[in-house]
């Protein structure tokens, strides 16, 4: 922008002073003085043709030779000064121009009035050359024939006349009209007189001198009254005026000149200056800017290198990916333009059909609409989009394909194409379709497991507590086999044979004296035996109830299942300890209960119930595999505010760190006739409700701790 | 020494050669009678006839081709006639005929006026219709009755004439031009003047060169007035005079033409009526027949009629023959040669 301004000024100013040196030069003095020359020549012509026609009018000039060459030169002149002097403005010419065709127009006139003066004159002339000669000669005629007296008078009279009017041609004497009169009459009056043709000429003639000069004298002053001199002078001062403006815008534009070159040579000295100044400031930069260039360069190659490097390794990138996925590229309309191997082999499209094509020509329709909006929206935003893409081949083959898309940038940040790299995972597909239904099998299978062990569970339980039953049902009957009723009947045998001195008897008689302290041992019998059995009865009672409970509990457990429902934690840890209390008795293990405050949980109480009795039953069985004397098992409750966890641990066996891992899987048992998914199941079971389940053991031997952790959150959105 | 001697005494030997020269001078001028002075060249100064200049500065070239023109009958339309056809240098500059016979035997309506001295007229033609020479090329070279060309045909021959467009070219820069031909033709008749003719001798101051009744004629040619109208270099030629100042030629003559109007026929002006140029005197004797319509077969013939009618009368005998002697006295030399 600054340089382009200089450029400019520095073009203006030479401009200006090429047109100040143009017009100061404009004014050539050469023009000048050719033109004034020829206007002064002009002005001397004028004078000159003006005292020709003097002299010629008195017959001072016999030939009429110098005209001519001052007519030629006039009219050169006026032809010449038809080039104006080009430092006139062609505006400012008007004047001159006007002037001077004013002055050709009177120099025409003129012309032509000074033929008709030249014929006048010249006529005029022959006559008065001729009239005194032939005066002279008619006289001498006259004489000799001595004729007429009179005629004589009058010829003398017409000589006179003659002789008056050349020398004097300003004055006419009153009578010459007369006289020639006089002297015509008489040629008329004497057509046979010798001398008659003669007198007429001669009066011809001098009628002619007479007439001819007042018409000569008209001509004269006509051709001296022409304003030629006027129209040169005004011509002349025409050309001054535009000469003098000429002079002064001469000088105007030379002062101007003088400043600019002032200014200019000012301007030289400054800039020399400047360039000095600036030449230091410039060879400082140099230096400056050359060892910073050779830093760059410096790294530029580094980073050269570096890109090769890139550029190589992007190759090898490119090579790989182009062998080991699908590869396409489309332009920002879908449109595509390029496939590789992969794509054609999977799709079964040739290259050359797939090029040029809409992408969608590998779409399989099975993605709703709204799929594909969010994938294009995804990536014309300028983002990488990834997912599974089902696809349909050329023969209609529908596969898999693990898609990322991810858009090309142009210069602005648009998308100018995208880039798609896709891996065949139709085979992962169908493996992880099957994976899926087997786990469906699986779950449902130990959900059967689940529920054949809670089973095996209650009949355990049941025929415990019916042998409990059995051991009551015995002892009441041995009681009351042995009771004490036999005794009191022979007492009361013995009475009934003492009815009637029963007084006597009892009083008396030594047996009867024996029979109210028999009675009185009898009944307290009977009371301690009544109190036995009932207390046997109300066991027995018991334990029916029991079994009532422990089927009705398999019952609902059974039946319900995905339904929850609000339960007390330890509630239901009793009842898990309930379904196992006979074997923990039989165990002898002894059961710890740390339960915290927690707040009810909404939960699939089946599933929760499932995983609790499987954790107390493997505890313990762990404690009695152990072989230890003290078997705890101790359960815990405790809440974290989010979870509720709820802890079974026991002192049994405990898990090698190597399988604490692996406890969880499918199929893992370390029991003899265990068939390995009770806690995977119970995993499953709790991550399904939206917890865990984990284990920390420290090692062989040393016990082993379960943990079911429960959201309270899930119960508040469910009861929500 | 003797150098600043000779510079010290310019002064007195110029003071004496000026005092000798005018005394010479006063002595001649006390004598002053150029008619009996036959020693000495007296020149006329004072007539109203002058010499002709023995030299003319022209462009030699120009009048060698100026010259070709003038006698090349490709200027014509059917190349038969050529300017020199009706000016015969050999006739006097003219073709002797009372009227002009142009191409195809085309009889023109006036009279050809002699090309020798034509460069000392004011105005070409009879009615001075030609402010220039070059102006007159254009008269009787398109004149169908004349020479009957045009200028595209004529160029045209001219240019396939590899003579003369090496001719033009030498001397324009644009070769074979109108203008360039009518400057050459122009030239060259510049170059046709006829100095030294024995009257012009007379005027220059030898007395000898004319006889008595060559002088006597003179004189009356000025006594009678002829002088008024023949006057100057060329002897006439530099105004125009109506025809019959004296008398009514026309009507004497009978058969009046558009020609005969004269000068009119330029003008329109009524005043112009049988107004013609004056025609020049040089070589008179050799340029009849006379007059525009060329109807004076003899010079006395014509001296005869323009007595009678510019002068209105007829003169005597012997004015008549040594007015005509004058007249014949008037021959000059062309080249070098004199005219016959």
């Amino acid at each position: 922008m600054k340089k382009l301004s200089a450029i400019t000024a520095a073009v203006a100013l030479i401009g200006a002073l090429a047109f100040l040196c143009f017009k100061v030069g404009k004014f050539r003095d050469h023009e000048h003085e050719r033109f004034q020359t020829a206007l002064w020549r002009l002005k001397h012509l004028d004078t000159t043709f003006k005292e020709g026609v003097l002299e010629a009018r008195f017959a001072l000039m016999d030939n009429y030779d110098d005209f001519q060459t001052q007519e030629e030169e006039l009219t050169r002149l006026v032809e010449g000064l038809h080039q104006t002097p080009t430092f006139i403005r062609s505006a400012d010419r008007t004047t001159i121009e006007q002037a001077r065709v004013q002055y050709a127009v009177l120099a025409q006139e003129r012309k032509k009035l000074f033929e008709r003066f030249k014929s006048q004159n010249a006529m005029l002339a022959n006559s008065r050359r001729y009239l005194p000669g032939a005066l002279d000669e008619l006289a001498t005629r006259l004489q000799e024939s001595s004729a007429d007296r009179e005629l004589q008078d009058v010829v003398g009279g017409v000589t006179r006349l003659t002789l008056m009017r050349l020398s004097s041609p300003d004055e006419l004497p009153a009578d010459a009209p007369a006289r020639l009169l006089q002297l015509k009459q008489w040629a008329a009056s004497h057509p046979q007189h010798l001398e008659s043709v003669f007198v007429l000429s001669v009066v011809r003639h001098a009628q002619n001198i007479v007439a001819g000069n007042s018409e000569l004298d008209v001509l004269t002053r006509q051709l001296l009254a022409l304003p030629t001199a006027a129209s040169i002078e005004k011509l002349f001062q025409a050309y001054e005026t535009q000469v003098a403006k000429a002079l002064q815008q001469t000088q105007q534009y030379r002062v101007f000149l003088y400043v600019l070159g002032f200014v200019l040579l000012a301007g030289l000295g400054y800039t020399l200056w400047a360039l000095r100044s600036a030449n230091r400031h410039l060879e400082s930069r140099v230096r400056e800017r050359t060892s910073e260039l050779e830093a760059e360069v410096a790294e530029r190659e580094v980073a050269e290198k570096k890109l090769k490097e890139l550029l190589r390794s992007l190759a090898a990138i490119d090579a790989v990916l182009d062998r080991a996925c699908i590869i396409a590229r489309t332009d920002q309309h879908g449109t595509i333009t390029y496939v590789n191997d992969n794509l054609c082999q999977i799709s079964e499209y040739s290259c050359e059909e797939l090029i040029g094509q809409n992408h969608r020509i590998l779409k399989s329709d099975e993605h709703p609409a709204s799929f594909f909006r969010d994938l294009w929206r995804t990536i014309a935003n300028g983002e990488v989009w990834r997912g599974e893409i089902k696809n349909r081949a050329k023969s209609g083959r529908i596969y898999w394909v693990d898609t990322t898309i991810g858009p090309m940038l142009d210069g602005s940040g648009k998308p100018k194409g995208y880039m798609a790299i896709r891996t065949d995972i139709t085979e992962r597909k169908r493996v992880e379709a099957e994976a899926a239904k087997m786990n469906l099998q699986l779950i449902d299978t130990s959900r059967k497991a689940g529920m054949a062990e809670v089973a095996t569970g209650v009949l355990h339980n049941v025929g415990n507590v019916l042998n409990s039953v059995n051991v009551s049902a015995t002892l009441v009957a041995e009681k009351v086999k042995k009771s004490r009723c036999t005794s009191l009947a022979r007492v009361v045998t013995m009475l009934r044979e003492h009815e009637t001195d029963l007084g006597a008897f009892i009083t008396t008689d030594p047996k009867g004296k024996q029979v109210p302290a028999f009675l009185a041992t009898l009944a307290e019998y009977l009371g301690n035996e009544q109190t036995t059995l009932l207390k046997e009865l109300a066991n027995l009672q018991k334990y029916i109830e029991h079994i009532k409970d422990v089927v009705d509990m398999q019952q609902s457990y059974a039946t319900v299942s995905g339904v929850t429902e609000t339960v007390n934690i330890a509630e239901l840890l009793e009842d898990t300890l309930r379904m196992n209390a006979s074997s923990l008795m039989r165990h002898d293990i002894q059961v710890v209960r740390e339960f915290a405050e927690v707040p009810p949980l909404t939960v699939d109480k089946h599933k929760v119930l499932q995983i609790l009795v499987n954790l107390v039953r493997n505890a313990k069985q762990a404690c009695d595999e152990s072989g230890r004397e003290e078997k705890i098992l101790t359960l815990r409750v405790a809440g974290t505010g989010e979870h509720v966890r709820i802890s079974v641990s026991d002192n049994g066996v405990g898990i090698p760190p190597e399988n604490l891992t692996r406890v969880f899987n499918h199929g893992f048992t370390t029991k003899k006739d265990g068939h390995g998914f009770g806690l995977h199941s119970g995993a499953n079971a709790a991550k399904e409700m939206g917890g865990s389940l984990s284990v920390v053991s420290e090692g062989s031997g040393r016990g082993a701790t379960f943990t079911v952790e429960l959201p309270l959150q899930t119960q508040k959105k469910l009861a929500a | 020494m003797n150098t600043r001697l000779s510079i010290q005494h310019p002064l007195p030997s110029v003071t004496w050669l000026a005092g000798l020269t005018v005394g010479v001078c006063l002595t001649f001028n006390g004598a002053a009678d150029p008619v009996t002075t036959n020693a000495f060249m007296a020149p006329k100064m004072r007539e109203p006839i002058r010499p002709i200049p023995l030299t003319v500065k022209l462009d030699a070239r120009k009048v060698a081709l100026g010259n070709r023109l003038f006698h090349e009958p490709m200027l014509s339309k059917d190349n038969t006639v050529s300017c020199a056809t009706c000016h015969e240098l050999s006739k006097g500059g003219t073709d002797q005929r009372a009227r002009s016979v142009g191409i195809k035997g085309a009889e023109g309506p006036i009279n050809a006026p002699t090309v020798f001295n034509c460069a000392l007229n004011f105005k070409q033609f009879w009615d001075g219709r030609a402010e220039t020479l070059e102006e007159q090329v254009e008269g009787p070279t398109q004149a169908p009755a004349e020479m009957g060309a045009t200028w595209e045909d004529m160029l045209a021959k001219l240019q396939r004439s590899s003579d003369y467009a090496t001719a033009f070219k030498a001397i324009y820069l644009d070769g074979v031009q109108r203008k360039n031909v009518k400057d050459a033709i122009a030239e060259f008749e510049r170059s046709l003047i006829t100095p030294n003719a024995r009257f012009d001798q007379y005027l220059r101051g030898d007395d000898k060169a004319l006889t008595d009744d060559e002088k006597e004629g003179y004189r009356k040619f000025k006594g009678y007035g002829c002088i008024s109208c023949h006057q100057g270099v060329n002897v006439g030629g530099n105004m125009f005079q109506p025809l019959g100042v004296m008398g009514d030629y026309f009507g004497d003559r009978g058969n009046v033409t558009k020609t005969d109007l004269g000068r009119f026929n330029v003008t329109g002006d009524e005043d112009d009526k049988y107004k013609f140029k004056v025609a020049s005197l040089r070589n008179i004797a050799l340029t009849g027949p006379y007059f525009h319509d060329g109807s004076a077969k003899t010079l006395e013939e014509a001296v005869t009629v323009m007595a009678k009618y510019q002068l209105g009368r007829a003169l005597p005998p012997k004015d008549l023959e040594q007015v005509v002697m004058f007249l014949k006295s008037l021959t000059g030399e062309y080249n070098g040669k004199l005219l016959q």
